[in-house]
């Protein structure tokens, strides 16, 4: 049987434990195949940030297992967890979270100065990603010379420059208006079909229409996991 | 090894973009920096100078070279019971020349005073005159560029013969050949016979300015009551101290002291003026160590300060760069590489305004000031451990922060 790219056993999330328990995440058990394409959609405060965040390898859970590729995420260090977030998995934000003051190729390059990778090579690899989503020839101006549109773009770049087992997407049509917002839908279709597993939350039902299974979270529980029939 | 340099060249960029934003913060942040490592950089070269000019002079003075002499070099008041003491007399002398051996002590007396030197009209004022036996060629180490020094027959005789330094003739002769030629002090004429070789400058004083006469004729020209000072080489190093000794005991037997009374003369050596001279330049340097050590602190803080605000102010920098898979050693490596850089270049630019303190000391004073290459590094040295080790904490916060709350800082 393939080993399920994400496999969540039993995950339980609690802030502040010692003074008022706020439980985030109850009871989590979800696996995620290779290739697939999930929304994760939820009102706020129901969790799915905090799921996110585990998923992406920023936060650690209180409680229960995390198999990412087979690897015992659960039991990681600080360290450890940097390297998996650099190399398996790419990030997409709602708020593109660029560095102002570099250029966009610049920007892309970053994972891989922290993998280590020689400065030609780099580069080359960072402008064949800036190729990918369509921004080859803006790749030396800074962010704030970019339309929204184009800066996410640019941040797509980035996470997937390092060739990531998972596309982590939180809100990425969020700061978009809705025409910029469908072309960057569109991209993520793309990527999905060139064989990217992309996990996105939203809190749009277009959005996640998008994505070929959705997971709706409610009070720190999985409410319910249904596939998407596509038209 | 090799992501580590790829890494340390990445973060050397960031921080000088960093820096090139805050220009003005940057500079003034150094500030103390640069006063830290300026003073300590600039009295070490105004010191390094000083020992240079202080070698020569030194060695000018011969370290196996005993000087008998009313007055001590370096006494400490009590200048009234030093002036009380009995001339140093020319008695004295011989009877030291008598009561040694050539083989092991070379004796000379010397005399010296200022006077107007004349030649053809011209003339040159408060040229120092030395009074000087044949012993003196070796002792005073006088070398002979032209001509010759006098024989045993001149000194006896007491003959008006005079050897110039470089520097007399150059001014009272133009240059033109000066042997054979009438000199005239106090009216007085006398043959120049010899033309000292070159000495050069030391501490702005022009050392080819002297000139020598037999010592016989020195008393009868301007007068016999005077102080002398007697000079002894030492031949055998090894001598030095039981030389010493036996010329005190000859000194003091010579002029009849008491067992128990105190010497009534001084015996002089270059050593007293070396240790005068190092507990001089350590005060200087410890005054100069403290001063650049308050600064450098000072600036450390400032430095720690500023780091801290630069931290914070990129708080989401940081937060963006850990989701991107930057471990916190990088970040914690990227500040402090930051801290290192800003206080390398207050190091920088401290060495480079101590390069020109350097030069207007030397222009403006008569010491020989240079930047010695040690206090460069030292210099360098000094700022980087204030970029590590004010830093480091700075770094550290850098490196805990958590990544979440950092991405969503705004």
């Amino acid at each position: 049987m393939q080993v399920p790219l994400i496999d969540l056993r039993n995950i339980r999330k609690t802030y502040g434990e010692d003074k008022v328990p706020v439980h985030a995440l109850r009871k989590i058990d979800l696996a995620i195949k290779n290739n697939e394409y999930v929304s994760i959609m939820g009102p706020s405060g129901s969790g799915k940030s905090t799921l996110m965040n585990i998923i992406g390898c920023l936060d650690t859970p209180t409680e229960g297992q995390y198999f990412l590729e087979g690897e015992e995420v659960h039991t990681m260090n600080d360290n450890t967890l940097a390297r998996i977030r650099n190399r398996k998995i790419g990030f997409v934000f709602q708020t593109f979270n660029l560095l102002p003051r570099a250029s966009a190729l610049h920007n892309v390059e970053l994972p891989l100065i922290y993998s280590g990778l020689p400065a030609d090579e780099r580069k080359k690899r960072a402008e064949k990603a800036l190729e990918q989503v369509k921004l080859g020839h803006r790749k030396d101006h800074n962010p704030n010379e970019l339309s929204g549109g184009q800066r996410q773009r640019v941040a797509i770049a980035r996470a997937l420059v390092n060739r990531p087992s998972l596309l982590l997407a939180d809100e990425p049509t969020g700061n978009l208006d809705s025409e910029t917002g469908e072309e960057i839908m569109e991209l993520f279709d793309i990527l999905h079909k060139k064989g990217n597993t992309i996990l996105m939350v939203t809190h749009e039902e277009h959005v996640a229409n998008h994505a070929h299974r959705i997971i709706n979270i409610l009070d720190g529980n999985i409410a319910q996991d249904r596939g998407v029939v596509k038209k | 090894m090799i992501t580590l340099l790829i890494k340390l060249k990445e973060n050397i960029i960031i921080a000088l973009k960093a820096l090139k934003e805050h220009k003005m913060r940057s500079v003034l942040t150094t500030l103390g920096i640069i006063i830290g490592v300026l003073t300590v950089v600039s009295v070490a070269s105004i010191i390094s100078g000083l020992n240079e000019g202080f070698k020569d002079r030194l060695s000018f003075l011969g370290s196996n070279t005993l000087y008998i002499q009313k007055y001590p070099w370096m006494s400490h008041g009590d200048w009234y019971k030093y002036r009380n003491r009995p001339d140093i007399s020319m008695q004295n002398y011989k009877y030291l020349v008598e009561h040694t051996d050539d083989e092991n002590v070379i004796i000379a007396p010397s005399l010296s005073t200022r006077r107007e030197l004349k030649f053809d009209g011209d003339k040159l004022t408060e040229v120092p005159i030395n009074g000087v036996t044949k012993e003196s060629e070796i002792v005073s180490n006088i070398s002979i560029a032209e001509g010759r020094f006098f024989t045993n027959l001149e000194i006896d005789r007491r003959k008006n013969r005079i050897v110039i330094g470089n520097t007399i003739k150059e001014k009272l002769f133009e240059n033109k050949e000066p042997l054979g030629k009438r000199v005239k002090i106090n009216g007085k004429p006398f043959y120049v016979i010899g033309v000292m070789e070159k000495k050069g400058k030391f501490f702005g004083n022009d050392m080819d300015i002297n000139v020598y006469i037999p010592i016989g004729s020195f008393f009868k020209n301007f007068g016999y009551h005077r102080s002398i000072s007697i000079e002894a080489q030492v031949v055998e190093q090894a001598m030095f101290e039981a030389t010493k000794e036996k010329l005190r005991y000859l000194m003091r037997f010579s002029r009849g002291l008491k067992p128990g009374t105190e010497d009534n003369f001084s015996i002089n050596q270059q050593e007293t003026i070396q240790q005068q001279y190092d507990s001089l330049t350590n005060g200087l340097y410890t005054a100069a160590i403290g001063i650049g050590t308050l600064a450098l602190l000072v600036g450390g803080i400032g430095i720690m300060n500023i780091m801290l605000v630069s931290v914070t102010e990129r708080q989401k920098e940081i937060g963006i760069r850990k989701a991107i898979g930057a471990t916190n050693s990088i970040i914690s490596f990227q500040f402090l590489v930051e801290s290192v850089i800003i206080c390398s270049l207050g190091g920088i630019i401290a060495l480079i305004l101590s390069y020109f303190v350097a030069i207007g000391i030397s222009a403006a004073t008569p010491f020989p000031a240079s930047v010695p290459l040690w206090s460069v590094f030292m210099g360098l040295g000094f700022s980087w451990f204030i970029g590590i080790f004010f830093g480091l904490y700075p770094a550290h916060q850098a490196a805990k922060l958590d990544p979440i709350e950092s991405l969503h800082y705004e």
